[in-house]
C-alpha cells in the first residue's frame, strides 16, 4: 500500500497532473493518504485556494509539525502547493475529486458495466475460486512446485522482481530457484503480495514502452470495480487490454474467453485500495494457533501453505486438517539466514491467527523470536587495525584519547590496553604514533 | 484500527413550528438545497476511508423518527447502477436510497395535514440514533477494530420544553457510550438544548444562516473525526449556559428551591411540588 | 461462560432441593452441548441470549411502571470488612476474597455517585476490634477510590466489630440533613463480630435516628445481621459468587422508594447553580485550599470553589449543575417495562395503527433481523406498542431511559 503512494511519489508533475484525470484514481490516492493531508484536501475542494495564514490557524500551535509533514506529502503528489501566499489546490485533481462526489464528468472512470446479462451465469464463488487458485498457482511456482502451466508473463515478473533467480551458469526456465527476497514475499499478507507484483508489473511495463498512466490509472480503477459485476471491455484502452490480458494470469480478473467483451474483477482486484484482507469470506480464515510453549497448531490441507509455515517451523506431524510443528532456535535461525526477518514472523502468525486467539501471539514467543533475531546480531564485523603492547598505561590512554575525540575507536578494554580503530583512523592514528616517538625521543635527548 | 461511524439526524421538515423558527425561511426549495449538499458531506465521508460508515435518521415532527439509511445494508437497493454518472458507485447508490425514502416521507407527510401541529421530537431521533449505534456496537465482533461513532444534528427545530429531560438522558447515554453529538443549527435561530448537548459530549455546535455556503462548513468543521479533532482547530467553545430553569417559570436562575423527593427545580418556595405531588415542609 | 454456569448451579439451593454443597461436583464443561457439526457455537450463543434475559429480567423488575417516590438525595456509609475474615480463602470470589470485594467496593462507589448525583458516600473500615474513617461523607468519586487503593488501608488485621462501625456510621449521618436518605451498606465477611457493648441498643438508636442498614455476607447467613437489617428495613443479602455480589450491589444503586410516613421530612432544598468561570490568575479554592484556575463561583457569597456538587464551605449553600440535577430526573420519568412477547405470536398479534407499523418495518425489522431469526423473543411498550428486540429493551431501561416509540409521538 505505502509502495505504491512511494512509487507514485517518484513520478513528475505532468506525469502525475495526467494521472488526476480520472476520478477512480483520485478517490483512491485520497483514501491512501494521511487524515491531516485528508482533511487539508476536502476543505480545499470546493474553496479551491486559502490564504497561508488561515491554513495555519488551521491547526493547533503545537501541532504545527504534522500540518508542515501534511504540506510536504500533499506537494509532493502535486496535489495542492503553497503559491503566492496561498494554498492551491490541483485544478485537475479538485475537478475530478468533486466528480467522483457529485458525478458529472468522465463516466467510464469507475468502469462502465456490460448492458447485456451475461450467457452464463458467473458466481461470486466461482470467482472467489479462479481468484485464489489462479494466485495459487503463482505462488506455487514460486516454492517450486512442480506444475504443468508457466504462463510466460508470471515467469519474466518472477525473474524481473528478483523473487526467483537463475543460478548463475544456467539459462533454462526451469532452473529458476527462489530468493531471498521471495522467502520474504511469501510472509506477506495477499493485499501486499498483489500490490509487490503490480508494481513490478509497471516497472517492466516502463520497458516496455506502455504508458505508466494508462497502468496506473487501471490499477485504481480495478480497486474501485465492484465485486461479482462484469465490466465492459470496449472502454478500455489498448494498453489497458493488453494489461487485462495479463492480470488474468495472476486471477486479479476473470475472463470466459480470450476475445470476450466482459470482463469480472476478483476480489484481489476489488480490495487493492480498501486496505482489507484480498481473501474471500469464507474459507481463508486463520488457521494458525501458537501456544506459549512454541507449538504452533496449523489447520490447513494447502501445501503452499504448508511450504510457507516451514520456512520457519520444524514441522513435527501431519493430520487429515492438520499440520504441528514448533518453532525453535534453528528453525527461525534458518528463515533469518534466509533474509526474513522477525517482523514477518510475527506478521505472518498474527495475520493467519486463528479466531479464537486473534487477539494477540503469546508474548513468550513473540519476544524469544526477537531474542533469536538479536544474538545474530550480537558480533559486527568490520575491517580493523588493533593497537596493542602499550608500554605505560599513560602512553595508552592518550592514544585512545586522540583516536576516540576523532571517532575512529570501534572497540577499546582499558584493562588489556587495546583498542581498535577503523581502516580510515589508522593513517590518522600512524601519523599521531610517529609525532609522539619524535616526541619522546626529544625528551630523552633533553634528559 | 477505529472503523468511523458518522449518523446524520437530519430534523428540517416543514411544520408550522419550524418555520416560525426558521423566520419563513423554511420553504421546499431550501430544505432541497440543504440536503443536496448533505448528500454530498455523507460522500465526503465516504470518500475519506473506505471503511467509513454512515446512518441517516430522519426526525419530522409527530410522525416519529426513522431510520433512513445504513451504508453498511444497501443489499436491497433498487437504483440503476449502470447509469452512475461518473459517480462512484457506492455513492450513487447511498444518494438514491437517501433521496427515495426521503421523498416517500415528505409525500406522506403532505397528505396528512393535522401532524403539523405536533411538536419536533429531536430526542427521539438521537434516542433512535443512539440505540442503533449500541447495536452496531454489539455486533461488531471484530476485536482488531473498535467502532467510533459520532452523531451530526442538522436542526431547526425549536427547543420544546417536553423535550428536556428526554435530551438530558440522551446526553448522559452519549457520554457512557463515547459518542460525540456535534450539532449544525441552521437558519439562524438559537437552541439551548442543543448547545448544551454538544458541549457536554465534546461535540461542536455551529449555526449556520447562509444555506448555500452549508457545504463548506460541513465539510470544514464536521468532516474531521474525533480522532484527529487532536490536531485541528474547530469551531465552537463558546461559553454555553448550565445555570438551571425552572419548572414552573421556565426561568433561569443561579439560586433555586428544589423538591428533595424528585428534584424538580423551582425559583420560588411552595407548599408543595407541582411534579411529584409531595406536600413539602419548608426549611 | 463459566460464571454463566455458577450462576446456574448456584441460584439458591442446587439442583433437587439439595444444598450446593451436597451436590455432586459441577463441571462447567459437561453443561455444554455441542450441535451436529460439533460446534459449540449455538450454546454459546444460547447461554449469552440467556444472560441477557436474566439482565433484562432484573431490570424490569427495579424499573416499575408507576414512578415512586424515591430519596433521590441520599447519605450513605460503605463498611468494609477488613479483619482476617476477608484474607480467608474463597473459590467463588477470585482472584482472592480481598482484592474481589474491594474492586466491586470501588465500582459500586463510583455507580452510586454517577446514578445519585447528589449522593454522599463515606468509607468506614473495621478491623482490630475496632473500627476507622477512611472517608468522609462527599461526592468525590476520586477521595474514595484512593482510599480503597491506599496499599494501608489495604490490610487485612484482628477481629471485626460490627457495634464498633455502626456506632461510627450514625454518629457522622447524626448531622446530615433530614430530607436526605440516611443508610449504611456492610459489606461482611467474617461469621464473628466483637464488641465492646450490647449491639441491641445500638439497633435501637438506629431505629431512631431513622437509619436503613442493608448488609451482604460474603461467607454465610448471621442472625444477627439478618436481625440488624429487618429491623432497620435493610435489605439482608448473602452472596454465591463474583455475579452475585455484582447484582447484590447494582441493586443498593438504585435509589430506593421512600414510604409515605416519612413524607414529613420532605422539604424544599435551597440550592445554588453556579457557573464556570476561569479566572485571571489563579485563585485559592474554599474546599480544598488548593490554587486553581478554573472554578466555580458561589452566586450567594462569591466564594471559589474547584469542584461539583458540594456545599459551599461559607454560606454552606449546596451547590450543584443543573446538568447533574438533569441525571436523576428518569427515575422521575422511568421507561415502563416491555411486554414479552412469544414468537408464536408474530403474525397473530398485529393490531397496531398504519404509523406504527411502518415505523416497525423501517426502524426495528432491519436490523433486528438477525435475533429475531435466533429465535429471541420480542418486547413490547405497553404504551406506544412498538416491538424491541432484546438488546435494544435492556438498552433503553439500563442505559437510555427513553423509549423511542413514545418519543416518535406517533401513537400520543
Amino acid at each position: 500500500m505505502s509502495t505504491i503512494l512511494e512509487h507514485i511519489k517518484t513520478l513528475d508533475n505532468n506525469t502525475l497532473t495526467r494521472l488526476y484525470h480520472q476520478p477512480a484514481t483520485c478517490l483512491a490516492i485520497l483514501r491512501l493518504l494521511q487524515p491531516l493531508a485528508k482533511h487539508i484536501i476536502m476543505r480545499l475542494l470546493f474553496v479551491g485556494a486559502v490564504e497561508m495564514p488561515v491554513v495555519l490557524n488551521w491547526i493547533f500551535d503545537t501541532k504545527q509539525a504534522s500540518l508542515a509533514e501534511a504540506l510536504l506529502s500533499l506537494r509532493n503528489f502535486n496535489i495542492a502547493w503553497d503559491e503566492n501566499g496561498s494554498l492551491i489546490i490541483n485544478q485537475v485533481f479538485q475537478t475530478n475529486l468533486k466528480n467522483a462526489l457529485v458525478g458529472g464528468g468522465n463516466t467510464s472512470s469507475f468502469g462502465l458495466p456490460t448492458d447485456s446479462k451475461d450467457k452464463k451465469d458467473i458466481t461470486l464463488e466461482y470467482l472467489d475460486t479462479y481468484a485464489k487458485e489462479s494466485w495459487e498457482t503463482v505462488l506455487h511456482f514460486l516454492v517450486g512446485t512442480p506444475s504443468e502451466k508457466r504462463p510466460t508473463a508470471v515467469v519474466t515478473l518472477m525473474e524481473g522482481s528478483g523473487l526467483m533467480a537463475k543460478p548463475a551458469h544456467s539459462h533454462r526456465p526451469e532452473d529458476l530457484r527462489i530468493t531471498n527476497k521471495g522467502f520474504q514475499f511469501l510472509l506477506q499478507d495477499v493485499n501486499e503480495q498483489v500490490w509487490g507484483f503490480l508494481l513490478q508489473y509497471l516497472e517492466m511495463s516502463e520497458q516496455l514502452g506502455m504508458d505508466p498512466v494508462d497502468v496506473l490509472n487501471f490499477f485504481f480503477q480495478l480497486g474501485s470495480l465492484e465485486f461479482g459485476q462484469d465490466y465492459s471491455v470496449d472502454v478500455l484502452t489498448d494498453t489497458q487490454k493488453q494489461m487485462l490480458e495479463d492480470l488474468k494470469h495472476f486471477g486479479l480478473v476473470y475472463q470466459r474467453r480470450k476475445k470476450s467483451s466482459r470482463f469480472y474483477p476478483t476480489r484481489l482486484a476489488t480490495s487493492l485500495t480498501s486496505g482489507v484482507a484480498a481473501s474471500g469470506d469464507t474459507g481463508d480464515a486463520g488457521y494458525i494457533i501458537v501456544e506459549t510453549n512454541f507449538k504452533v497448531y496449523a489447520y490447513t490441507t494447502s501445501p503452499l501453505q504448508i511450504a510457507v509455515l516451514s520456512l520457519f517451523l520444524t514441522l513435527k506431524a501431519r493430520f487429515a486438517n492438520m499440520v504441528i510443528g514448533i518453532l525453535t532456535r534453528d528453525s527461525v535461525r534458518e528463515a533469518y539466514n534466509n533474509g526474513i526477518s522477525s517482523d514477518q514472523i510475527k506478521q505472518f502468525l498474527t495475520n493467519h491467527a486463528h479466531p479464537e486467539m486473534k487477539k494477540e501471539l503469546p508474548p513468550t514467543v513473540v519476544d524469544q523470536i526477537k531474542l533469536w533475531e538479536s544474538e545474530r546480531k550480537r558480533a559486527v564485523a568490520a575491517p580493523a587495525v588493533l593497537y596493542q603492547d602499550f608500554p605505560r598505561s599513560l602512553e595508552y590512554l592518550e592514544a585512545v584519547g586522540f583516536a576516540r575525540e576523532l571517532g575512529y575507536v570501534l572497540w577499546s578494554s582499558d584493562q588489556k590496553r587495546m583498542f581498535a580503530v577503523t581502516p580510515e583512523g589508522h593513517v590518522r592514528m600512524k601519523e599521531y604514533m610517529i609525532r609522539k616517538k619524535q616526541q619522546q625521543q626529544q625528551q630523552q635527548q633533553a634528559v | 484500527m477505529d472503523i468511523p461511524l458518522l449518523v446524520v439526524v437530519v430534523d428540517l421538515f416543514p411544520s408550522p413550528a419550524n418555520s416560525v423558527a426558521a423566520k419563513g425561511k423554511l420553504d421546499s426549495g431550501t430544505v432541497e438545497r440543504i440536503l443536496n449538499q448533505l448528500l454530498v458531506f455523507i460522500n465526503a465521508h465516504l470518500a475519506l476511508r473506505f471503511d467509513g460508515r454512515v446512518a441517516v435518521v430522519a426526525a419530522i415532527a409527530g410522525r416519529g423518527s426513522h431510520l433512513l439509511l445504513d451504508s453498511a445494508d444497501l443489499s436491497n437497493a433498487s437504483t440503476d447502477i449502470k447509469n452512475t454518472g461518473g459517480m462512484y458507485k457506492q455513492f450513487k447508490v447511498v444518494d438514491d436510497v437517501l433521496v427515495q425514502k426521503l421523498q416517500q416521507l415528505l409525500d406522506f407527510d403532505r397528505d396528512s395535514e393535522e401532524n403539523y401541529n405536533k411538536q419536533s421530537c429531536l430526542a427521539g431521533a438521537l434516542s433512535l440514533s443512539l440505540s442503533f449505534i449500541n447495536r452496531v456496537k454489539r455486533q461488531h465482533t471484530d476485536p482488531a477494530s473498535t467502532i467510533q461513532a459520532r452523531i451530526l444534528t442538522l436542526s431547526v427545530s425549536p427547543d420544546s420544553p417536553s423535550e428536556y429531560i428526554p435530551i438530558m438522558n440522551c446526553i448522559f447515554a452519549a457520554k457512557k457510550d463515547n459518542v460525540i453529538i456535534d450539532v449544525c443549527r441552521l437558519l439562524g435561530n438559537d437552541s439551548v438544548f442543543l448547545s448544551q448537548t454538544a458541549s457536554s459530549t465534546d461535540g461542536i455546535f455551529v449555526k449556520v444562516s447562509d444555506v448555500d455556503n452549508l457545504i463548506t462548513v460541513l465539510l470544514h468543521s464536521f468532516l474531521p473525526e474525533p480522532s484527529i479533532r487532536k490536531t485541528l482547530c474547530l469551531p465552537g467553545g463558546t461559553l454555553t449556559n448550565y445555570s438551571a430553569s425552572c419548572f414552573c417559570h421556565k426561568q433561569p436562575c443561579s439560586i433555586a428551591y428544589v423538591c428533595s423527593v424528585c428534584l424538580s427545580i423551582f425559583c420560588s418556595r411552595r407548599d408543595s411540588c407541582s411534579t411529584c405531588g409531595s406536600s413539602l415542609t419548608q426549611q | 461462560m463459566i460464571d454463566e454456569d455458577e450462576a446456574q448451579t448456584g441460584s439458591n439451593t442446587g439442583q433437587g432441593g439439595m444444598y450446593h454443597w451436597e451436590a455432586a461436583y459441577q463441571r462447567s464443561w459437561d453443561a455444554l452441548e455441542e450441535d451436529d457439526s460439533g460446534s459449540l457455537a449455538a450454546h454459546v450463543a444460547a447461554l449469552a441470549r440467556e444472560k441477557l434475559a436474566r439482565r433484562r429480567h432484573v431490570l424490569a423488575l427495579s424499573n416499575s411502571a408507576v414512578p415512586v417516590h424515591r430519596g433521590l438525595i441520599r447519605h450513605q456509609f460503605l463498611v468494609l470488612d477488613m479483619s482476617e475474615a476477608i484474607a480467608s480463602p474463597a473459590d467463588y470470589l477470585l482472584p482472592t476474597r480481598l482484592e474481589c470485594v474491594l474492586h466491586n467496593a470501588q465500582v459500586y462507589v463510583d455507580h452510586f455517585l454517577t446514578v445519585n448525583p447528589l449522593g454522599c458516600i463515606g468509607l468506614i473500615a473495621t478491623r482490630d476490634g475496632g473500627a476507622e474513617k477512611y472517608t468522609e461523607l462527599t461526592g468525590n468519586t476520586a477521595e474514595h477510590i484512593a482510599a480503597i487503593q491506599n496499599k494501608s488501608n489495604r490490610e487485612p488485621r484482628g477481629e471485626p466489630s460490627l457495634q464498633n462501625a455502626l456506632e461510627i456510621a450514625r454518629r457522622s449521618l447524626l448531622h446530615v440533613p433530614s430530607h436526605g436518605s440516611r443508610e449504611i451498606l456492610v459489606l461482611y465477611s467474617a461469621l464473628t463480630t466483637c464488641d465492646p457493648g450490647n449491639i441491641s441498643e445500638t439497633i435501637q438508636s438506629l431505629k431512631a435516628d431513622n437509619i436503613r442498614v442493608s448488609i451482604i455476607g460474603l461467607s454465610a447467613e448471621m442472625r444477627i445481621c439478618k436481625h440488624i437489617c429487618k429491623e432497620t428495613k435493610g435489605i439482608y443479602n448473602v452472596i454465591m459468587n463474583e455475579q452475585h455480589l455484582k447484582e447484590v450491589l447494582a441493586s443498593h444503586v438504585a435509589p430506593p422508594a421512600v414510604e409515605s410516613e416519612k413524607t414529613a421530612s420532605l422539604a424544599m432544598i435551597e440550592m445554588g447553580f453556579p457557573s464556570s468561570t476561569s479566572f485571571a490568575s489563579p485563585t485559592i479554592c474554599a474546599n480544598h485550599g488548593k490554587p486553581t484556575q478554573i472554578g466555580y463561583e458561589c452566586p450567594r457569597c462569591k466564594t471559589t470553589i474547584c469542584s461539583l456538587p458540594t456545599d459551599c464551605p461559607i454560606c454552606s449553600l449546596t451547590l450543584v449543575s443543573s446538568v447533574l440535577l438533569a441525571r436523576s430526573y428518569h427515575h422521575l420519568f422511568p421507561v415502563p417495562p416491555f411486554v414479552e412477547i412469544p414468537v408464536s405470536h408474530r403474525t397473530s398479534h398485529f393490531s397496531l395503527s398504519l404509523a406504527a407499523q411502518i415505523q416497525l418495518i423501517v426502524v426495528h425489522v432491519k436490523w433486528h433481523s438477525l435475533l429475531h431469526q435466533q429465535g429471541s423473543g420480542r418486547y413490547q411498550c405497553p404504551n406506544c406498542m412498538h416491538l424491541f428486540c432484546l438488546e435494544c429493551d435492556i438498552y433503553c431501561h439500563e442505559l437510555l431511559h427513553n423509549c423511542v416509540g413514545c418519543l416518535g409521538g406517533s401513537n400520543h
